[in-house]
């Protein structure tokens, strides 16, 4: 696998919080933001955004808040914030832009398409369409908070958690997304990784990320916010059972068919990563989609 | 005495200025605390917005610096009552008194409750102000835009049926009136050895 650095690596001030911008292509040319999913990073895209630039735009892959080289978090209910910080990058880059996005980042760029409309031209959604319906239900609030609490305040007193070796932090992400390549698990570690404390390593993305606090969310919610969505959508989904990749049939055509302007496809030989194990397939959606509904 | 904790009204200018006053004017017996809230008076801004789990953070720091022997008796004015409603869903007050909380109307159907919250966010994206770096010493302009109108009643009702601990809500009042409430209010909770 060879992977050519950004063209550029910027960073830009909006929404009162920093984000890194790893830039490809003509940076005049209509813009393209990249969105990674959670607790990833914008160089997971070294391998799709050049060629996305390739097809006419500027490529920007984009570090979201609380994670990669970007400003951290204040809580771990980061979505709105995350939104806003989208659609005022959009403004930025000179809008309407369009998303290429991944898992967590699938649904922020269509929440903030729903939130935009204005500054969003289309979408395209790598097997973004969130959890399972189970996954919204909060279970016994004193529970939840008091777990969130006392996982708040370990963060405040140790941080994040360290680890022995690069080495060892790839060996246990590809534990946990167990389709993912070794050279793949090795870049976004080398790329999602500093020092930490006593000579040992821990991801950039800010601790708080993982803790939330629960709220006022469900899956009645989540269909009424793709109702919102009206500009076309191309929404792309693995094959093969992986982690993360688990709506069901049932659960994935009912979100489908909650976006008005919405196209589907199913990518062979790909898991939650479909861009990763299919980047020529994806790429290859991509421009039949544009051929379909304009730059 | 149980510690008291007030949590401002959000957007006030004097941060918690008035009730630090109030209190001592008061004389108020046993361990008390009215910091000023993030992007208020002398706080500098943290938060990443002004929604309830945004607004818990700071009371949650503060009792974790302060270290109070036992959870306070939590006073929250206005949408600062969500605050102290997790902190005592949370396990971590004794007591929650919740002056002026907000009561709606709140949009109901899924489809009004995002439409709500995106009109909220394109507000804040549309003032400068709220976008501009936060100013230090003086009220940040994004408290005037409030807090995420998402609120889900069987959601609040959820979290409600999880307090296990007294409540006393309160109309509008000034601080001294509210501290003599709440006095009286406690000392009928906590019968005399």
């Amino acid at each position: 696998m060879h992977l050519a650095e950004p063209d550029r690596a910027t960073f830009v001030d909006v929404n009162r919080t920093r984000l890194r911008l790893w830039e490809w292509g003509d940076p005049t040319a209509p813009p393209v933001i990249m969105v990674h999913g959670a607790f990833d990073h914008g160089r997971m895209f070294d391998e799709l955004a050049p060629r996305i630039a390739a097809l006419g735009y500027h490529a920007v892959a984009v570090d979201m808040r609380g994670h990669g080289d970007s400003g951290p978090l204040w809580s771990g209910n980061a979505w709105l914030s995350m939104n806003l910080d989208l659609g005022m990058l959009a403004r930025r880059l000179g809008s309407p832009v369009r998303f290429v996005s991944h898992s967590f980042g699938g649904g922020q760029a269509l929440c903030t398409a729903a939130a935009f409309p204005e500054d969003v031209k289309w979408v395209v959604s790598i097997d973004g369409l969130g959890p399972p319906a189970a996954a919204f239900e909060m279970g016994d609030p004193a529970e939840v908070t008091a777990e969130a609490f006392a996982a708040i305040e370990r963060v405040w007193e140790r941080g994040a958690r360290q680890y022995p070796s690069r080495e060892d932090m790839a060996q246990r992400r590809r534990k946990i997304n167990v389709r993912m390549s070794e050279e793949w698990a090795e870049h976004l570690v080398l790329h999602g990784s500093r020092p930490g404390r006593d000579g040992g390593f821990e991801w950039k993305f800010d601790p708080m990320f993982n803790i939330g606090l629960g709220g006022p969310f469900s899956q009645e919610m989540l269909l009424a916010e793709y109702h919102m969505v009206t500009c076309p959508v191309l929404v792309l989904t693995g094959t093969e059972p992986d982690t993360w990749n688990d709506l069901s049939p049932q659960e994935r055509v009912e979100r489908i068919a909650a976006i008005g302007d919405c196209r589907h496809h199913d990518v062979a030989g790909a898991g939650h990563y479909v861009h990763l194990e299919q980047p020529d397939v994806v790429v290859e959606h991509v421009r039949r989609f544009i051929e379909e509904i304009g730059p | 005495m149980t510690p008291l904790l007030v949590l401002h009204r959000l957007g006030d200018d004097r941060g918690g200025a008035a009730w630090r006053d109030a209190l001592v004017q008061d004389g108020w017996h046993g361990p008390w605390s009215a910091p000023d809230q993030p992007g208020h008076a002398n706080a500098p801004w943290e938060a990443d917005f002004y929604e309830p789990a945004h607004l818990v953070m700071a009371p949650l720091r503060h009792l974790q610096e302060i270290g109070w022997s036992e959870p306070p008796v939590v006073l929250a004015v206005g949408v600062q009552s969500t605050a102290a409603v997790l902190l005592a869903v949370g396990g971590r007050a004794t007591a929650i008194v919740l002056v002026d909380e907000p009561e709606g109307p709140w949009p109901e159907a899924a489809e009004e409750i995002q439409r709500a919250e995106y009109e909220w966010l394109r507000v804040l994206a549309d003032d400068p102000e709220a976008q501009a770096p936060a100013p230090y010493g003086r009220t940040d302009p994004r408290t005037r835009h409030g807090c995420t109108p998402r609120h889900d009643p069987d959601f609040t009702a959820e979290q409600r049926a999880a307090i296990f601990v007294p409540v006393l809500q309160l109309d509008a009042a000034s601080a001294p009136e509210v501290l003599a409430a709440v006095r009286a209010w406690w000392e009928s909770q906590s019968p005399s050895p």
